[in-house]
Parts: structure tokens; C-alpha cells; sequence
């Protein structure tokens, strides 16, 4: 059945977590969602009061690392806040029945509806999607039953949003993310590999305290997460602008901590939050810890961002080294051989074979005409 | 007899080398961009900035670039017959089709006589015609680009939704490969300019610049024919 | 004597199915299958070396 406490406030008072701890953790919510500070208090009111609507948590092709990051959140334990305020009735990782008795608990949150529903890991669709079952149903069955019927659907990671490493080039399962193998429900995404957990939480901060969920990009992304590029928020910003790069890992760039662009940093073309929000606690982010962002928010990125030392994708077809600009290079120095070569021809040819009109022209002083 | 006959109008020379310095300056500027190779030394006045002042004249050439390109297509419906747009599509007519092949069988050594025309020869408009499908593919994959700083703006607005089909890394690399193709084009324009113009005698390198070209009397009274 | 089958097994990471042939309260044989496959070896084919740790990460 499904458990409704009374509201956050009072739970985590039991836990031992201050009122002032709780209105940090309030206030934290408000910044990454980008609200001004006015709407801490109306967070408060809300999760201070807010019944514990249900969620189920699916896993179906997945590493389980959007799982592990969003369990290594805490000040104040984000999981356990948000644990607290809802009632996770199905997680395959953490959940304590097996087996039929797990089975049930999902069935049965389904069967008494207005729940979310959390995904993570995609889908394979190839050969009716028999490359990910979970008692004895297809992910894609699942995903088509669980997610049809809930009041709203988030997918967290790469995976669940498109389809993740299983869907890199060449797709043996024919794996895909949950707004193509279930379209026309109520879908947020929240991309990443792994996504922030700060970015989960306040998406269902903001459920809770608004009703509805934060305004999207045409991708179905959070604007307040996904609204902006990496590279227009980098703490090395001004190093790139100064064309100041590291050239080599470990260099002196490298300990001046140096844009780094040319060890192949997808920031220009990635939109996420990790500069201003980091990960672990505001600890870090790639960047800051010496290596380029991978693009790992963006669409089929294990594709489009790799080589990730190097700045374009490999060109389909030019073999493993091969870019844009080589082959442009090879194009250009193909075009001028090939003309280096008909010059010397035509040459030869207007020696032998001299047009007729030459011999015989005379230039009039006539005006312009036409 | 030879006739000066005066074919490049002031509009179609202006842009034509408004284009190739905004595409040197643009193809400098943009393979920087992709692949920062100079050494700066933050002591220099432009140091601090480098890849800034690079980005912004890249930019700044990009608009001067479309403005060539505005200019060029809206006299290319109200310049004279050799700036027509026609020029860019002979296939439509008869006589087109066959002056593609006249001249195509030039260059590839069939047919001694190069083709007989007074403005572009139908090959040339042919290629022009790809090369405006370039220029026009550089500057919205550019502006794509561009628009990904902020999505809030006119050039997201115009070009964000092509995002919803195919990655920003895609249009990167279109963006690069055309610039090439563009370089390409300029080995091949400036040989058969020149080429052209050794065996014509008709003063072709020297029109672009004075806009005058020297025709022989038969070719002039088909001009005059044509009206 | 029955075959139970116990799918999924929960608080691992990854999928797992169990099926376990039961004889006068004895398990007297039992099956695993993982049921799930993604491919990984298939997808680094071809790629750059210098990435392959970042796919292999996320196994």
C-alpha cells in the first residue's frame, strides 16, 4: 500500500535534521532550479506540508550509475529527503523483496495509479526487445505499461533519454530511450552519464512544490539544468578567449590550468550545468579536476563527442584517423593536383593545336554595350 | 573583329571581391577556431584576447559575407542578363543543356573549341549554382552555431530546431568540410579563369576587376539579337 | 516437484534471473540467466583506444 506521512518537516526532525539544515537544503533546491530567493519559503511550505506521492524506479539496460549517483547525494542526504518525502515502492537495486514479492510491489502502484515513475537504462527494441527482461516481460512492455499509466515519467542518464552507450554505433539491441519506445506520455529527461543528482532533486522539488514539472527544452530537458552551454559558464573560460590551451597532459598548461580545448573538451557544444553546480557536494566537475567534458548530456554523444580527445567526430567511411579537416586538406590538395595536371595538358594542346580565331583578331574601340 | 562589350555590372564585381575577402579572412579566422595552432604570448596587446578578437572577426566577416550575399541575389533578379540568376540553372533551356556539354567536353579534352559565351559558360553557372548551395549551408550551419549561446535569441530562433534532428557536432563538421570545398572551388575558379582567358583572348582575368570583356562581332549580334 | 523461478533477484546491480528445480525441500539443480545484453564489445570495435575506458565504465 502506499505510505502517506505526514509532512517532510516532521520526518526529518525525527532523522535529527534541523529546521535550519532543512531550509539550507531549501535553499540549495531554489538556486539550482534558478528561482530568486522569494521561493525558498513557498519550497518550505511545500515540502514541509506535501504527502508522499508514490514512485517507481525502472532499470532496464543500465549500468546502475544514475542509481549510485543519485544514493551519493547528500547535505542533507538528498536520498534520504527525498526517499523521505517519496514513497519509493519499487527500485530493483535497493528494494527488499525478490523475485514475485517485487514483482507485486510494482503492480500494485500501478494498479492504484497517480504515480511517477523514474527510468533508467534504455530499451532494446530488436528481435521484440528480448535483450532486457525483467520477470519474465520485455523492458519495452514494461516501459509501455508502467509509464502509459503514470501521472508523470523522468528519464535520468543518457540511456533512458536516447539510448545511451547500448545505442553507439552499431546498436546490436536496437536500444533506444523511453520518448521513442513510449511516445505521447508525460515525459521529462534528464541526461547525463551520470546526471547530477542536484538536477533530480530539484525537478521533483519543484513537482512538489508547484505541481507541475520545470519548463523543458524542444528536447524535453530542464532549461534550469540543460539551458545553457558548459563552455559559456566554464571557470576556464577566460583562458580559451586568451587562446591559452593545454597541449599536453601534465604539461605546465595543464598545472596553470589552462583551457582545455585542444585535449578534445566538448563544452562548446554541451549543454549542462555541471560548472556552476559541480558534483559530490559542489566538490568538482571534469573540467575542474584537469579533463574535458565528454558531452555526455547531449544526444548519441558516444558517438557525436568521441574521439573525446579530439574535437570533430571521425568521418564514416575515411578510416580511424581520419577528420573533417584532413579530409578537406586532402580534397584541396586533390583539386590543385588535378588542375596542376590539366594546365600542363592544356598547355601542350594550345601548342599543337592553336585556336583558329587567334590568328585573325583585331580589337575595336567600341563602348559598352549590354 | 574584337568588340568591348561591358558584362560584370558594378554590384556583381563588388560582391565577387567582397566574397573572397570575406572567405580568406573567414577560412583564416573559422580553421583557427577548430584548431588553435599559433602560440600567444599574454604580453602582446591582443594576447589576453586572442581567440576572442579571432571569434569576433570571424563573426564580423560572417555578417559582411551574407550582406554580399543579399546584395548578389537581389541583383540577380534585377541586374542585366549576366548577373541573372539564370546563369546559375542553363539545364533549363536547350541551348543550356547543349552548352554544358560543349563544355564540359572542353575541359576533358574531347572538343578542341572552348565554349562560346559572353557572361559565365554554362558549366561555370552550373558550378555557381553548387556554390551558392555552399555558401548558404556554411552560413546557416555558422549561425546554428552561433545560436547555441543563447537560445533565447533571433539565431536560435531561426536555426535551433535543426538540433531536434542532428547533433551540433554534425553541423561542426560541415561547417569545417565546406570550407574546404570553398578553398577547393578558389584552386579550381582562379585555373580556369586563367585558362580560360589564354584561350579565348578575351581579356576574361581583366573583366572582373574593369567589368569589361572582349567579344568577337559574331557573338555580340547574337546578344543584340537576343535583345 | 517444482521449478521456482525467482526473477528479479533485487539489490544486485544488474538483471538476474534464478530458477531452482526444488526435491523434498532440497535444490536439487538451479539455472542462472542474466537477461540482459547490451554488447559492449561490439560497440568499442573500431573506436579510438584512448575511450574505451569510458564505455567500459558504464558496463
Amino acid at each position: 500500500m502506499n505510505d502517506f506521512s505526514p509532512g517532510l518537516e516532521n520526518v526529518l526532525a525525527r532523522q535529527g535534521v534541523t529546521r535550519r539544515d532543512f531550509l539550507k537544503f531549501c535553499s540549495a533546491m531554489a538556486a539550482t532550479l534558478v528561482l530568486p530567493t522569494r521561493y525558498v519559503e513557498r519550497i518550505a511550505d511545500a515540502l514541509a506540508t506535501v504527502k508522499r506521492p508514490p514512485l517507481v524506479w525502472l532499470e532496464f539496460q543500465d549500468c546502475a550509475g544514475c542509481s549510485e549517483a543519485f544514493l551519493r547525494a547528500s547535505r542533507p542526504s538528498v536520498g534520504d529527503i527525498v526517499l523521505d518525502i517519496l514513497s519509493v515502492n519499487y527500485h530493483e537495486t535497493i528494494m527488499a523483496p525478490a523475485g514475485k514479492a517485487a514483482v507485486k510491489s510494482l503492480d500494485d502502484t500501478v494498479k492504484e495509479g497517480g504515480y511517477l515513475v523514474v527510468v533508467e537504462g534504455s530499451i532494446p527494441t530488436k528481435d521484440n526487445g528480448i535483450y532486457c527482461t525483467i520477470g519474465g516481460r520485455t523492458a519495452l512492455d514494461i516501459a509501455k505499461q508502467v509509464c502509459g499509466k503514470a501521472a508523470a515519467t523522468l528519464t535520468v542518464g543518457a540511456c533512458a533519454f536516447y539510448g545511451g552507450w547500448p545505442n553507439a554505433t552499431p546498436n546490436p539491441t536496437g536500444a533506444v530511450g523511453v520518448k521513442d519506445a513510449v511516445p505521447g506520455i508525460t515525459l521529462l529527461n534528464l541526461p547525463g552519464c551520470p546526471p547530477n543528482p542536484v538536477n533530480i532533486t530539484a525537478t521533483v522539488v519543484h513537482y512538489l512544490t508547484f505541481g507541475s514539472l520545470p519548463a523543458t527544452d524542444q528536447l524535453g530537458r530542464p532549461l534550469f539544468a540543460y539551458g545553457t552551454r558548459i563552455h559559456d559558464n566554464c571557470e576556464r573560460r577566460a583562458h580559451y578567449d586568451a587562446g591559452e590551451y593545454v597541449e599536453e597532459w601534465g604539461d605546465d598548461h595543464a598545472r596553470a590550468g589552462w583551457c582545455l580545448y585542444k585535449m578534445g573538451c566538448k563544452g562548446p557544444a554541451t549543454f549542462h550545468n555541471c560548472p556552476t553546480v559541480r558534483y559530490n557536494d559542489g566538490t568538482s566537475w571534469p573540467v575542474g579536476a584537469g579533463h574535458g567534458c565528454v558531452g555526455c548530456s547531449e544526444v548519441a554523444f558516444w558517438d557525436t563527442m568521441s574521439p573525446f580527445y579530439r574535437r570533430l567526430p571521425n568521418v564514416a567511411g575515411f578510416g580511424v584517423e581520419a577528420q573533417a579537416d584532413q579530409i578537406g586538406l586532402g580534397i584541396v590538395g586533390g583539386v590543385a593536383a588535378a588542375f596542376a595536371a590539366h594546365g600542363v595538358v592544356s598547355a601542350i594542346r594550345a601548342r599543337q593545336q592553336p585556336l583558329a580565331r587567334h590568328e585573325s583578331d583585331g580589337v575595336s574601340a567600341e563602348g559598352k554595350e549590354g | 573583329m574584337l568588340r568591348r562589350l561591358y558584362v560584370w555590372e558594378i554590384p556583381v564585381r563588388l560582391t565577387h571581391w567582397v566574397n573572397v575577402l570575406s572567405i580568406v579572412v573567414l577560412s583564416f579566422t573559422g580553421y583557427y577556431i577548430g584548431n588553435p595552432w599559433i602560440l600567444v604570448s599574454a604580453r602582446e596587446w591582443y594576447g589576453p584576447y586572442f581567440m576572442g578578437i579571432v571569434r569576433f572577426t570571424h563573426f564580423v566577416f560572417a555578417f559582411i559575407f551574407v550582406a554580399s550575399l543579399l546584395l548578389r541575389t537581389y541583383w540577380a533578379f534585377v541586374g542585366n542578363a549576366w548577373a541573372s540568376w539564370r546563369n546559375l540553372f542553363p539545364f533549363l533551356t536547350a541551348e543550356g543543356r547543349k552548352s554544358l556539354g560543349d563544355a564540359l567536353k572542353y575541359y576533358l579534352f574531347l572538343r578542341r573549341e572552348p565554349p562560346e559565351v559572353v557572361g559565365h559558360n554554362a558549366l561555370a553557372g552550373l558550378t555557381y549554382a553548387v556554390i551558392v548551395f555552399l555558401y548558404f549551408l556554411q552560413t546557416f550551419t555558422g549561425f546554428a552555431l552561433l545560436g547555441e549561446v543563447n537560445t533565447e535569441g533571433i539565431w536560435y530562433k531561426l536555426t535551433g530546431w535543426v538540433f531536434v534532428f542532428v547533433s551540433n557536432q554534425v553541423l561542426r563538421q560541415i561547417h569545417h568540410l565546406i570550407m574546404w570545398l570553398l578553398i577547393a572551388f578558389a584552386v579550381h575558379h582562379v585555373y580556369a579563369a586563367m585558362l580560360i582567358d589564354n584561350e579565348e583572348g578575351n581579356g576574361l582575368m581583366s573583366s572582373i576587376f574593369s567589368g569589361f570583356k572582349f567579344v568577337h562581332a559574331s557573338l555580340l549580334k547574337k546578344v543584340n539579337n537576343k535583345g | 516437484m517444482p521449478k521456482v523461478a525467482i526473477d528479479p533477484i533485487t539489490r544486485i546491480e544488474g538483471h538476474l534471473r534464478l530458477e531452482v528445480q526444488v526435491d523434498g525441500g532440497k535444490v536439487t539443480d538451479a539455472w542462472s540467466s542474466s537477461t540482459m545484453f547490451r554488447g559492449m564489445e561490439l560497440v568499442l570495435k573500431g573506436r579510438d583506444p584512448r575511450d574505451a575506458w569510458l564505455f567500459t565504465q558504464r558496463i
